[in-house]
């Protein structure tokens, strides 16, 4: 077996056992690994209509076949599981060492099952896996946990923060303390289990179907990602923050929780600034030559971060215009380990609220949560982590907020999952793929940004309808693929199917055209839905909120936009070969061989 | 008097913003000209809430009180 290790380890937690699985490589194959495997394999084991939160539902860790080989970028790992934010299928990737480290320990992926009775974490290295006691670690934030954890620098530390041990639904699963596989509270599912950590360990080797030509293509790959200017030049400079002018500029910089697109501050929070007063260095993960993770120090803290979608989150949607509190921020969201977008999407909803007068009851403490306050919003970014005083409420996430004040429709989510940071009013395709999107309010499931706004590979105009479903399918489909590689999405910039077939074909010894690859990611796109569709999330959940169907944009560059979901949304559909109803079809799945 | 901003390295030895005299005629590709821009170094231009790539922005006359941005290839997610 080539690309995979052949083995995954199964942990459960309610009984004490550990037993090493045989991967099926015809199934790996087939779902190639990381959110596709991952998927076919909850699918197959749990009823999706499990609670989240219960010891019957299962957190998978789970590798692609290009994870921990020399491929560049090929370190990233997905934490698939029922998710307690938006009740779909959760799958948060995460970049850094740890998903590498646990193929060199010899696994392709971890299930874990069942609840401990008390907290534990699980130790691997290489053949030897044991469940211990976490009791001298629970409690304490992700640092303290990895810096208690972490045995030497071959080891790595995947842990959860006082959000996941308290059940907060925007919790992460962090590694290497500020890598996060952040989205859709996959770190409450860990708390759930009572489980703290996973620290791996372990030199083994991934065997490669034919090391010359994976070599080939590796410097084939790297150099395109060198001389895209994009990959090459970009990314490495300014990091994803470089993104918040030329979204502001196109005015979909969602401000004030979405109620217009146009923050006159952005300069303050951008890239750019980001760079000139506060970058120390660049923080790659595993075998990166892109580079785009920010290393950053302020007089009050340093560490990872903050990325494009943190900036937006705690600055616009906040009207907060001081970076320094935006870094502390995110800061501090990695040491509770919760997600930033949630949290300052949730703040930001909170403001509305507020603002809107709905808030009287709230002791907010001192520090009012209005629009532009910084000093708050550091404050109860704090507050959602430990789940204290109004942050208890809070950390249940956007939607659950809203509908306790009756203003659910002040929720700026889809399928209750909190949405990133373009305004779809202005970006009609990138609309369409939060809309789909099988986990909700996402930006990583089919980045439409890219061609309607960045122009690449080709720039579409952003306001236009005709073709987006199309684009958007084959968007979607192949970040399915990639998602299950173990690289990074960022490589899609730089390379194409067709490039991604001959790097799995060299490491895995399949004979994939471009058009296998895209089958695949459809493949997988539709096991997410069944998923979603018996956990029973309905079609009719496809949808935006009302704020962005209804009401127009009040100013800035896309002033007097709507998102037209109800005209792009039957095409999709009938692309997708799903019925009118947003239903696949029998000969859909079983052409996908599913 | 017309706006013109920029980003990213395109502000190396330019600034952020220039001001540029209005004149009858002026183009988009008169002021990359005029600030040393080459235009294979933009990536998307946008002018008045117009946005495009260079070659389909280049000859667009900009008005007394444009607002010009010049971006270089960037991208993130
Ligand atoms: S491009 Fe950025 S996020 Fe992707 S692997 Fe490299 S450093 Fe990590």
């Amino acid at each position: 077996m080539y690309g995979y290790m052949g083995k995954i380890l199964r942990i459960n937690l309610s009984n004490g056992s550990i037993k090493v699985d045989d991967l099926d490589f015809e199934l790996a194959k087939k779902f190639v690994g990381g959110r596709g495997l991952g998927t076919k394999m909850l699918y197959d084991e749990i009823d999706p209509k499990v609670d989240a939160l219960s010891p019957e539902n299962k957190i998978i860790f789970m590798n692609g076949p290009m994870s921990g080989t020399p491929t560049p970028t090929g370190g990233r790992y997905m934490v698939i599981t029922k998710s307690p934010l938006s009740g779909t299928i959760a799958s948060s990737n995460s970049g850094g060492t740890w998903g590498a480290r646990l193929k060199y320990a010899g696994y392709d992926g971890i299930i874990v099952e069942g609840k401990a009775d008390k907290p534990v974490y699980v130790e691997i290295h290489e053949e030897n896996v044991e469940i211990k006691d976490a009791s001298h670690v629970w409690g304490k934030l992700v640092g303290e946990t990895t810096d208690i954890l972490q045995k030497d620098k071959d080891t790595n530390v995947l842990a959860i923060g006082p959000g996941g041990e308290k059940l907060s639904r925007m919790a992460a699963v962090m590694n290497e303390r500020d890598r996060a596989a952040g989205r859709s509270g996959v770190g409450a599912v860990m708390g759930s289990k009572n489980l703290k950590a996973i620290v791996v360990s372990g030199k083994k080797k991934v065997n490669l179907f034919n090391e010359a030509k994976t070599r080939d293509n590796n410097k084939e790959a790297t150099n395109k990602l060198k001389e895209n200017p994009v990959t090459g030049q970009g990314l490495p400079t300014y990091g994803t923050a470089v993104l918040v002018n030329v979204i502001n500029a196109n005015g979909v910089l969602p401000t004030h929780n979405f109620q217009k697109g146009f923050f006159d501050a952005a300069d303050d929070i951008s890239g750019e600034t980001l760079a000139e007063k506060y970058l120390l260095r660049k923080d790659p993960c595993h075998r990166c030559p892109i580079a785009c993770g920010r290393y950053t120090k302020t007089d009050k803290v340093e560490g990872g971060g903050p990325e494009y979608e943190t900036i937006w989150a705690f600055g616009s949607d906040c009207g907060v215009k001081d970076l320094e509190a935006i870094i502390e921020a995110n800061h501090w969201c990695n040491q509770y380990g919760v997600d930033t977008i949630s949290v300052g999407a949730t703040l930001a909803a909170a403001m509305e609220l507020k603002e809107k007068g709905l808030l009287e009851d709230v002791d907010f403490e001192g520090h009012a949560l209005d629009f532009g306050n910084a000093e708050a919003m550091v404050y109860w970014t704090k507050k959602i982590g430990a789940r204290e005083g109004f942050g208890d409420k809070m950390a249940e996430g956007s939607l659950r907020l809203c509908k306790e004040y009756g203003r659910e429709d002040l929720s700026m989510t889809v399928k209750g999952l909190e949405l990133p940071a373009y305004d779809p009013r202005g970006v009609q395709g990138h609309g369409l793929t939060y809309a789909t999107s099988n986990r909700g309010g996402c930006h990583v499931r089919g980045y439409m940004i890219s061609p309607e706004i960045l122009g690449l590979p080709d720039k579409l105009d952003r306001l236009e309808l005709k073709d987006k479903p199309l684009w958007v399918k084959i968007f979607q489909d192949l970040t399915a693929f990639i998602d299950s590689t173990g690289l990074c999405l960022f490589t899609s910039f730089a390379l194409g199917a067709d490039d991604y077939a001959n790097i799995y074909n060299a490491i895995v010894g399949t004979e994939w055209s471009g058009d296998d690859v895209l089958k695949a990611g459809e493949r997988i796109y539709n096991i997410e839905r069944q998923f979603n569709l018996e956990a029973g999330i309905m079609p009719d959940q496809d949808t935006l909120p009302k704020r962005l169907l209804e009401e127009e944009m009040p100013e800035g560059p896309s002033k007097g936009h709507i998102h037209h979901l109800d005209k792009l949304l039957p095409e999709y559909y009938e692309l997708r070969g799903w019925d009118a109803q947003g239903f696949p079809t029998k000969e859909r799945l079983a052409d996908l061989g599913l | 008097m017309v706006k013109v901003k920029l980003y990213a390295y395109l502000r190396d030895n330019r600034g952020k913003e220039v001001d540029f005299e209005y004149r009858t005629g002026l183009t988009i590709a008169d002021i990359a000209k005029e600030l040393e821009l080459d235009l294979s170094d933009v990536s998307i231009i946008i002018c008045d809430g117009k946005d495009d790539v260079p070659e389909k922005m280049k000859d667009v006359e900009v008005k007394e009180d444009s607002l010009v941005h010049f971006f270089p290839p960037v991208a993130g997610g």
